[in-house]
């Protein structure tokens, strides 16, 4: 049997039902991950029943339009990461990590656009003991980006693996495992984009 | 245009109309309206970005559980009453 034929079978076992993308451990830290956001933001909107007014004067301070850049921003690298996926399948590894990396160069956009939105926030005399909502924003965010920088650092370490020829259109598992962890990532972000800074 | 790209150009679109709405937000409805927005969004990154569609029934359940639940809860208690 030769390569391309190789490469078809594989690609077609990975689109079969009941198939787990990655390895289960990296779900089952997912899942928890996911559990643990879902806690913050189950507080956050608790903590705003009690003072309406203190979060919608704190919401009136955060930059929204760099939330919605930022929102645009981890879908897209999200979208990078999927086409990446989608090469090694198909036995392009170098494109592969090509697409990693690009995926990961927005993650660096991301916190650019983070910093520069604390550092307005702290400029304009707001940290965490300014308000509850303030607590909430740079607790919530501040641990998510935590996130996007664990998840750069996957996705590199992923693309230096797959140009070393450590993936192949029949085992990307571990490409697989590296794409799961970075759109949950995104995940969180879309639930934490209308709670902080659109429905203020 | 394939299919992956047009899923990433929905939620481009549907991520800046949930801004858009946000910024008139002295309509009673929009919320709820902005919040459903944002679980078609996730639902859309849980089924074809992570895949999950083809993936074993439970972990489907469990993270569009996940998305649904915090939505609602979140949105129920400190937006939509």
């Amino acid at each position: 049997m030769n390569g391309p034929q190789q490469s078809l079978l594989a690609s077609r076992a990975d689109t079969e039902p009941g198939q787990l993308p990655g390895d289960l451990a990296m779900w089952v830290f997912i899942v928890a991950e996911l559990l643990a956001f879902g806690l913050l933001f189950i507080s956050l909107a608790f903590a705003r029943t009690r003072e309406p007014e203190v979060f919608a004067a704190g919401a009136a301070t955060v930059h929204t339009g760099a939330g919605l850049l930022n929102t645009l921003i981890l879908l897209t690298g999200s979208y990078f990461v999927v086409l990446g996926v989608k090469a090694v399948r198909s036995g392009a590894v170098v494109r592969c990590s090509r697409w990693l990396l690009a995926g990961a160069g927005t993650g660096i956009a991301y916190a650019s656009i983070k910093f520069s939105e604390y550092a307005q926030l702290v400029a304009d005399g707001y940290n965490l003991r300014s308000s509850s909502f303030h607590f909430f924003y740079f607790f919530t965010t501040f641990f998510h980006l935590m996130h996007v920088v664990l998840g750069m650092i996957i996705l590199i370490a992923i693309a230096q693996r797959c140009r070393q020829g450590l993936y192949s259109a029949a085992d990307h598992r571990g490409v697989e495992s590296g794409a799961s962890y970075w759109h949950m990532v995104d995940l969180v972000w879309l639930v934490l984009f209308p709670l902080i800074y659109v429905l203020l | 245009m394939n299919r992956l790209s047009l899923i990433w150009g929905t939620l481009l679109v549907l991520t800046a109309v949930s801004w858009l709405l946000g910024q008139r937000l002295d309509e009673a409805w929009l919320p709820a309206v902005v919040l459903v927005l944002t679980a078609v969004k996730g639902q859309l990154v849980i089924d074809d970005f992570m895949e999950l569609r083809e993936a074993p029934r439970l972990l489907r359940q469990i993270v569009s559980g996940w998305l649904i639940t915090v939505l609602a809860v979140a949105g129920g208690v400190g937006w939509l009453t």
